[in-house]
């Protein structure tokens, strides 16, 4: 049996042409498919950059499901190693992207990944102040609002 | 829906926008729940936006070996009880081993008395604990009345 295709189309209008069991790892897509089987889906808010990475995180996910239902748990382990290589490949503004079209797009195991590298870089962090900087956060509390809050956690924090 | 507009290229660590806080809260949330209790609180200094993010994080592990500025478990002070005591939390762990101090067991206290929906409180002993004083704690906080009526007290 041929490997049915679908068409998935960029917020710039780019064509990626899929294979159905890759883009069927979106609950959303695979939805859209059955709903609308023969017709291009449009990704309106997703960059052809963005849409491009989720495809590949995708289609590397489909081969190794492929691969023998009770895959080994080697294969499992070089699948976490490749995922954790993935996101840390990707610069902030994009891990953001690509978390908000795992979101869009329903894919937990991606929405998984990006979350962990974010909550990664928080933890990696000394103190508050170091966050803000990477993330560009704005401290808008007062000192006093500050002290409040760690008085009332009470927790070194 | 309107395509994102095209960002300017990023320089070394991209924009300077803050990306994170514009975030959904179930999105941050889900973020928060990757990280250790410690670091959870922490969110809550960054700004006004993440200043009760962290009530929606339904698993609080308590490492208090991260407290070690104390000789014992600082006092639970919250003006209220936090909505997810209430709403959400259903696991909990006390890693460091209990040792019989009032702050331990009050915190122990604080968590059975206001956790509605609590299913299960993970507890350590010291191994070198003296059998008499092990029994004596014990005792102590298996009388300690529980709010929600499925929880399980397990000593580790």
């Amino acid at each position: 049996m041929s490997k049915k295709m679908i068409v998935l189309k960029s917020s710039e209008g780019v064509s990626f042409v899929v294979e159905e069991a890759v883009a069927r790892q979106s609950k959303i897509i695979s939805f859209l498919v059955e709903e609308f089987p023969d017709r291009e889906l449009p990704l309106t808010n997703m960059t052809s950059e963005i849409l491009r990475k989720t495809i590949e995180y995708c289609k590397k996910h489909v081969v190794e499901d492929d691969g023998g239902g009770d895959s080994s748990s080697s294969s499992s382990g070089d699948l976490k190693e490749w995922d954790v290589k993935f996101v840390a490949e990707i610069d902030q503004p994009r891990l953001m992207d690509l978390l908000m079209a795992a979101n869009y797009l329903d894919i937990p195991s991606l929405l998984d990944v990006t979350c962990q590298k974010v909550a990664d870089t928080i933890a990696a962090c000394n103190d508050e102040k170091e966050i803000r900087a990477t993330f560009n956060i704005e401290n808008d509390f007062t000192e006093e609002e500050v002290e409040a809050i760690r008085m009332e956690n009470q927790y070194p924090i | 829906m309107v395509g994102r507009k095209k960002k300017p290229k990023a320089c070394d660590n991209g924009s300077h926008e803050d990306r994170i806080s514009q975030l959904p809260d179930d999105l941050i949330s889900h973020i928060l729940t990757h990280l250790s209790t410690c670091d959870v609180l922490r969110t809550s200094l960054l700004s006004k936006r993440w200043i009760s993010l962290w009530e929606r994080v339904p698993d609080l592990d308590l490492d208090s070996r991260s407290f070690s500025s104390f000789d014992a478990l600082p006092k639970v002070m919250f003006s209220s009880v936090p909505p997810c005591l209430i709403s959400s939390l259903k696991f909990a762990e006390l890693k460091s081993p209990i040792l019989g101090y009032e702050g331990e067991i009050e915190l122990v206290r604080y968590f059975l008395k206001n956790s509605r929906v609590l299913e299960k409180l993970n507890l350590r002993f010291e191994n070198h604990n003296r059998k008499k004083e092990k029994y004596v704690i014990l005792q102590e906080l298996l009388a300690i009345p529980r709010c929600s009526s499925t929880c399980e007290v397990v000593f580790l």
